[in-house]
Parts: C-alpha cells; sequence; structure tokens
C-alpha cells in the first residue's frame, strides 16, 4: 500500500492561501501527502481552491499573485522555498486547462525545446528528447506544425509532452480534458494511463468529469466549497460515504455512482458498496429484467410537439477564403423543442449557431426566423426574439453590476424605470442572484457568471435561444440549475438550440440531435437512434452515455439468460 | 546561398549601416541604384514573388510621390536656379525637381531595404539571434514571442465583443462619437482579457522552469559565418558603389539640410 511508504513525494502541513484584498482564504488548513507512484484525485466544486493549490504546490503561487501563503510544502523532505527558481518545476510538471494560453513559441519543436534549454539540457540531447516526448504522446508527425494549427486535443497532448519530456517525478494535470470532445479526452486520460504504468509517475489530477479517471487513480481528496479538506481516502470510501453529499457540493460524480444511486434507491441494486465501474454495477443488480425494466421507465416520454416551425435553416453553406466551413446544412426548429447540436472539436458547431444568430451571414443558403429571412430582420426585433448565449460566460457580460446587466438591453429598448425595474427584480429572483445585484458580474463565481448570462438573455422573453456549450467546464450543481432554466423555457413554450458534447444533456432533454462532422450534416434524428448509429458516433467522436451502455449490455443478458432457461 | 540562410542580427545591421550611409547623400541617383540592387537580391536570393513584394511596396510609392509632389510645388527657389517650367506663382526649377526625386528615392531605397530583410526573416529567428549574438535578456525576447502568439487571439476575441454587444442589442455606431464610445466599451474587456491570457501564459513558461537566465543553451544555434560578413560587405560595397557612379555622372551631393 502507497501509506506504507514512508518517504513522502510532496507533503502539505495547514496550507491556507488568500488573496491580498480578501478576508476569506481561497483554501485552509490543508493537511495531504503524495507518495511515490500515487495517484490523487482531486475534486471539488468550481470556485474551491483546486487550481490555487495545485500551483502553490508547483511554487508558482504566492510568486505570481500579490498573496498570502501559510503553512508549509515540501518536497522529499526539503521546503519549496529552499528550491533556486526553476528549480522545482523540473520535478513537478503541470497540464494547464486552457489549450490556448500555455504555450510561447509558434511550432511544435521549438516550444519543446523552450522547457529543455530551460532546464540546461545540452543541446545535442535535446533533438532526441523531443523525439521520445512526442512519440509518448502519438504527435511525432507533427513536429514541425505550427501550433495554432493543431485542435484542442492535441494541443492539450504537446502540453502533456512538453511537460514529460523534463521527466517530472510528479505529474500536476488541471482540468486537462475540460475543453475536449469525449474521444479526444478519452484518448488523452489513456495516454496518461499509459505513461503513468510505463514511468511510475506520481499524479495529482484535478477533474469535474471524474468517469474515465477513476481506474487510474489510488484515492481521492475532496474540497468543500469553502476550500476545506472534506475527505482524503479511497474511491470506494469517499462515494460511499459521500455521494450525496458530493452531489450537493455541485461535484459531478462518476455515471457508474450516479446509476447506482439511483437503482439503489429504488431497491434494484443490492451491492454492498456504491459501484466503482462497469463490472461492479451489473454485478449489483438483483437482475437484468428488472433493472432494464426501471431504466426504461425513466426514459422521458417524448414532448408533445406543436407543429409550427419557428426557425429553418436551407443549405446553409460557410466559407472563409477557399476553406469550406460549413457545407449545405438544412434543418428546421419546431415550436417548444429542443435541439442539440453535437460534434467534435472544429466540426464547424460554433460557426453553425453563428449563422443562426445572425451573427455570421451564409456564403450561401437562406435563414428562416418566423417564416422571414433573417436578413430583413431589423437588428433590434430580432435580438429581442432571439437569444444567443456564448460558451465563455464572461463573453456575454458587458455592464458594471449585475442589475445593469439585465437591464442593459432593456434600456436601449427606452423601456420607463419602473417597469425596468420590475422585470430586473424577477428575473434576479429566476436565477437566484437577488442579493448580488450591486455586484460587478465579473465578480461574480462561475456558476453564477454562467446564470447572469443566461439571465441577461431571458429578460425579452426570447422565443428562440441558441446556446454554445454552456456546460463546458462548469460544475455539476451549475450545470444542473443551467438545465433547470431551459425546461422552464421550454415549458413556457420557446425553443431552445443547445451546442454540447454533454452526452447526459443529450440523452436527457434534447428532442433532437443534429451531428457534424467536417462541416457536413451527418446526422439528424432522436437521441434514441443515435446510440445505435455505431459509424456516426465515432466519425464525431461522441459517446454513447453510460446508462445506454448499461441498458444493451442488460438487455444481451437477459437474452443469454433467456437462451440459457430454454 | 539564400537570404533566408543569412544571420539575422548581421541581417539586420547591414540594413541599418545602409540606411545611415544612404542618408549622408542627397541625390536622386544613389539610393535608385541601391533601390533597384536591393529589390533584385530580395526577388532572386531572397525568392520573394513580385506580387507580395509589391503590394507591400505600393503604399510607400504612394507616400513618396505625396513628398516629390509637395516638394515640387511647396520648395523654396532659389536665385539662380534654372526655371524648367512656371505657371502662375508656381514655378518648377530642375534644383527643386532633383530634391524632389532625391527625397522619394530615398523614402523608397529605405523601404526596399527594409522588404529585404522582413521579408526573408523569421520572427523567432531574429529574437533566438538577438539572444546569441547580441545579449539580448531572455525575458524580453521570449516575452515579445509569446505576445507575438497572442495578435490573432487578440483579433477573435475582439470578434467576439463585437458580437456579445450585438447580441445585446446595442445600436451599430454610425457617428463618430458614438464609434468612440463603441471602441471604449470594447477597450476594457480586451484589455481584461489580454491580461489574463498573459498571466496564465506566463505561468506556463515559469511552469517550464523559464527564470529569465542569460546562461542559456539554445537547441538551435544561430551562428555567424564569413559568409554573412560577405553578405555584409557586399551590401555596404553597393551602396558606395551607388554614390560613386553618381559622383562620377555629377549628380552626388552631401545631404545639406535640405528641405
Amino acid at each position: 500500500m502507497a501509506s506504507l511508504r514512508n518517504q513522502s513525494l510532496i507533503k502539505c502541513e495547514h496550507l491556507t492561501f488568500r488573496h491580498e484584498d480578501e478576508q476569506k482564504p481561497v483554501f485552509k488548513s490543508i493537511d495531504f501527502t503524495l507518495y511515490p507512484g500515487e495517484a490523487i484525485l482531486l475534486l471539488g466544486p468550481s470556485g474551491c481552491g483546486k487550481s490555487t493549490l495545485a500551483f502553490c504546490l508547483n511554487k508558482l503561487y504566492p510568486e505570481a499573485v500579490d498573496g498570502e501563503l501559510e503553512g508549509t510544502v515540501s518536497y522529499k523532505g526539503k521546503m519549496l522555498e529552499e528550491f533556486r527558481p526553476g528549480e522545482i518545476n523540473k520535478h513537478i510538471g503541470i497540464v494547464f486547462q486552457d489549450p490556448e494560453s500555455q504555450f510561447c513559441m509558434t511550432t511544435v519543436e521549438d516550444e519543446l525545446a523552450f522547457g529543455l534549454e530551460n532546464m540546461k539540457t545540452p543541446p545535442e540531447e535535446i533533438g532526441c528528447k523531443i523525439d521520445e516526448a512526442l512519440k509518448l504522446v502519438h504527435l511525432l508527425p507533427f513536429k514541425h506544425a505550427l501550433i495554432h494549427t493543431l485542435s484542442g486535443g492535441q494541443k492539450q497532448k504537446l502540453a502533456l509532452a512538453c511537460v514529460l519530456s523534463l521527466k517530472p517525478e510528479i505529474l500536476i494535470l488541471d482540468e486537462p480534458t475540460a475543453n475536449l470532445d469525449p474521444a479526444s479526452s478519452h484518448e488523452l486520460t489513456r495516454i496518461i494511463k499509459r505513461i503513468k504504468d510505463e514511468r511510475a509517475l506520481s499524479l495529482l489530477i484535478i477533474e469535474h468529469k471524474l468517469d474515465d479517471w477513476i481506474d487510474l487513480t489510488d484515492r481521492c481528496l475532496v474540497l468543500n466549497r469553502e476550500g476545506e479538506i472534506l475527505f482524503n481516502g479511497s474511491h470506494a470510501d469517499c462515494f460511499n460515504t459521500y455521494a450525496e453529499e458530493l452531489q450537493a457540493e455541485g461535484i459531478w460524480l462518476p455515471n457508474t455512482v450516479k446509476a447506482g444511486l439511483l437503482t439503489k434507491k429504488a431497491g434494484i441494486f443490492t451491492g454492498k458498496e456504491l459501484p466503482l465501474n462497469h463490472e461492479e454495477m451489473i454485478a449489483g443488480l438483483i437482475s437484468p429484467d428488472s433493472a432494464l425494466q426501471f431504466l426504461d421507465n425513466k426514459k422521458n416520454t417524448p414532448t408533445c410537439l406543436e407543429k409550427q416551425t419557428i426557425l429553418s435553416a436551407k443549405d446553409l453553406s460557410f466559407n472563409i477564403g477557399p476553406k469550406e466551413l460549413l457545407k449545405s446544412i438544412s434543418f428546421t426548429v419546431k415550436k417548444g423543442e429542443f435541439v442539440a447540436i453535437s460534434g467534435s472539436n472544429g466540426s464547424g458547431k460554433t460557426t453553425l449557431s453563428r449563422l443562426l444568430a445572425g451573427l455570421f451571414s451564409p456564403s450561401s443558403g437562406e435563414i428562416l426566423y418566423h417564416d422571414r429571412p433573417l436578413s430583413s430582420w431589423k437588428e433590434h426585433e430580432l435580438r429581442n426574439k432571439l437569444g444567443y448565449v456564448f460558451q465563455n460566460p464572461e463573453h456575454q457580460l458587458i455592464a458594471d453590476t449585475v442589475t445593469d446587466e439585465i437591464a442593459f438591453s432593456l434600456k436601449i429598448q427606452h423601456m420607463p424605470d419602473n417597469e425596468i425595474q420590475k422585470i430586473v427584480q424577477t428575473t434576479l429572483k429566476q436565477v437566484n442572484l437577488l442579493h448580488h445585484g450591486d455586484m460587478h458580474p465579473f465578480s461574480l463565481s462561475q456558476g453564477q457568471k454562467r446564470r447572469l448570462s443566461v439571465a441577461s438573455m431571458l429578460v425579452n422573453e426570447q422565443e428562440l435561444l441558441l446556446l454554445d456549450e454552456p456546460t463546458f467546464g462548469q460544475d455539476a450543481k451549475t450545470a444542473r440549475e443551467l438545465m433547470a432554466l431551459m425546461e422552464e423555457k421550454i415549458q413556457s413554450g420557446s425553443s431552445v438550440v443547445m451546442i454540447t458534447h454533454d452526452m447526459e444533456i443529450l440523452h436527457s432533454y434534447a428532442d433532437k440531435v443534429i451531428v457534424l462532422s467536417d462541416g457536413e450534416k451527418i446526422y439528424e434524428g432522436t437521441p434514441a437512434e443515435l446510440w445505435k448509429e455505431q459509424e456516426i458516433m465515432k466519425l464525431a467522436s461522441l459517446k454513447v452515455p453510460y446508462i445506454e451502455k448499461l441498458k444493451d449490455e442488460l438487455r444481451a443478458m437477459s437474452r443469454r439468460e433467456k437462451l440459457a432457461f430454454t | 546561398m539564400l537570404l533566408h540562410d543569412i544571420n539575422p542580427s548581421i541581417k539586420a545591421l547591414t540594413v541599418i549601416v545602409c540606411v545611415l550611409i544612404l542618408s549622408v547623400f542627397f541625390d536622386p541617383v544613389t539610393p535608385m541604384l541601391t533601390l533597384a540592387v536591393t529589390a533584385a537580391a530580395t526577388f532572386i536570393f531572397g525568392k520573394v514573388s513580385f506580387k507580395r513584394w509589391i503590394l507591400l511596396f505600393s503604399p510607400f510609392i504612394f507616400m513618396a510621390l505625396i513628398y516629390i509632389w509637395s516638394a515640387l510645388i511647396f520648395s523654396r527657389t532659389h536665385e539662380g536656379e534654372t526655371i524648367l517650367w512656371s505657371w502662375g506663382i508656381l514655378i518648377l526649377t530642375e534644383e527643386s525637381l532633383q530634391r524632389a526625386l532625391s527625397l522619394g528615392l530615398r523614402v523608397l531605397s529605405f523601404t526596399s531595404l527594409s522588404l529585404l530583410f522582413i521579408l526573408t526573416t523569421k520572427p523567432s529567428e531574429f529574437l533566438l539571434s538577438l539572444m546569441q549574438q547580441c545579449r539580448l535578456p531572455p525575458k524580453l525576447a521570449y516575452g515579445i514571442m509569446a505576445g507575438y502568439r497572442f495578435l490573432p487571439l487578440m483579433k477573435e476575441e475582439f470578434e467576439i465583443i463585437r458580437s456579445a454587444h450585438r447580441i445585446r442589442g446595442v445600436p451599430k455606431a454610425r457617428s463618430l462619437p458614438e464609434k468612440i464610445a463603441e471602441l471604449k466599451r470594447y477597450a476594457v474587456p480586451l484589455l481584461a482579457g489580454a491580461i489574463r491570457k498573459a498571466e496564465r501564459t506566463a505561468m506556463a513558461m515559469e511552469s517550464k522552469g523559464f527564470t529569465g537566465d542569460k546562461n542559456r543553451n539554445y537547441y538551435h544555434k544561430i551562428a555567424v559565418s564569413p559568409k554573412d560578413w560577405l553578405f555584409f560587405a557586399f551590401f555596404i560595397a553597393m551602396v558606395l558603389a551607388s554614390a560613386y557612379i553618381s559622383w562620377f555622372f555629377g549628380f552626388l551631393q552631401l545631404y545639406n539640410g535640405e528641405l
């Protein structure tokens, strides 16, 4: 067992960090130890100080910010302060969340060379070390590529290669898959697992979506909203004891645990502990048939749709220069419909949403909104009827206070002040931000910003809401709240078009799914039908949601059982 | 041999010295000859297409024409100058025509030298060379390199902010004061975004062990070889030869505060 080894790699004692002008510490009294060869999963709701903690372990903080660090961090028994600048980075590497802002050179080769040069590697060894690192992450063919031409997944693999080339003993991963599509993030986790096994690395992984990480980590460390340690121990203990508490804190549960929790409540899961993997899940169920019955019942009945078409796209194409970003796409959105658009990174989803919002004009083809071409709408009329929510909530926010943010578009319409007041109050109540009215939008938490950005698009009672990956990088609680808002919107007869990678959302909310690949529409239909189209799923880097996978397995089992009886 | 292979620092030095020499003389022939040779070198040894070159060069032609025009129209005429043409108060003398041409061609020759450098040098190699040959502090050089990567991102960010405003129903700015107000509204989020990105990149650099230490071993060694000095010598000689030819035909004049 790891805990039997007495030589610790990293040891934190009473670690507390506070930003300069703030009373409240980001995290407080953190004590934990990382042993050689161990992998820890660090969990917590967004804004609880996970990233800050990671930066403190790597000595990036408190130097990079104005802040105060109390307590001690030691590496192999030596205090971090005793290391010369840059020295600790050889031992502790880190991969950041944002693929865009972690490089400083233009080509793949130069970026790798940069780190190796910093470590004073003899120049004649650098070449083969670069090749070796690139081979590890399958990026060797891209050695001379320009970094900005790589996809998000490739950039994260490059970031990993850069760190690995320095041969660190500890690797910190700060939400490395937050910006990736399901298939790319799965690939990244498998690469990390292989490297961990080959090199006996110690890992500290910060993640929201846990499924791919459970099998490669040994234990988990959970922070609560206040930045204190809630739990430190094995996964099994963690999820068995705290599953519901974690859910309340807004931490995503692994899908198996979630399914286990659900079936346990229904009395058809009798395993002693909540399942951490697929095998345990199957083993714990009373019988495949009863489980199937239960899970099938859970499925939402399709909502009765009105016939009225609210938006229709006809033969949409969009080119930039010779590059065809979208090729002849047609579909319709009905009143009260929830349409999801999915596809791999860079397949043209965001471009399509911008076209639908009238932000870009199509190179050819036409969009009809309420039977009128989008181009013939007056700008302010259109904005009152059609809302658009950006992927990054900060992009949406342009006023100085939360109240002004909501009132912004109403003021433009020259609405009387008392009416504005009324609408602002109801909207703020709806998104649970009533007590934050005077705050600056950017000082809100991640989840609050998300709600505010959506709220700004609710005030005009827009009949169609377009959302560009609104649940990306959000914790479970925020995502839940957001989806509740969307359901309300649908109930009131509006339509929602949402770009998403989240297969669980497709599964439980979407009436219709449109799948894009390389700018072409390769699927349009119900989610249930989509899960059967294996070719399309693979092409678009999608993954079947866990419940569906489980149901498939159960069906196969029950068939086998029946065969065995006869 | 290609101009791309010349050491960037020496290339920059060559351009600077040529410009300095050229600015000593003030006659049309010296810069014209320099311009011709430099442009030819850019095409032949720089493998730069004429189309690309002229695209960058043409704004300067326009500028040179304006210079020539204003130097012709508004020049001081001195006693004893040969009058070529006069119309009302406008008098064109041979001397003022020569001055005007000298000025215009001077601008163009400087441009051609700069283009020779810009079109045949990779920014990253120039920075590496500045660090290795001219002892530019790595902190500054890598900072510039990281900033260089931001430019396209800034453009993207600008587009997004503009869309965000449109989405919220902000009417299009039409008059000048509206446009200025719009720019102000964009500036704050744009700068805030840039600062956040810069901070993140700085952390990423530090996490890779970058300390700004001047004792670096470089993977890409940018060396100085005799051919670089040959290049330097050739260009200096070329400019001096131009001046000599100009002198030989009696055009050469030293710059003496004309205009």
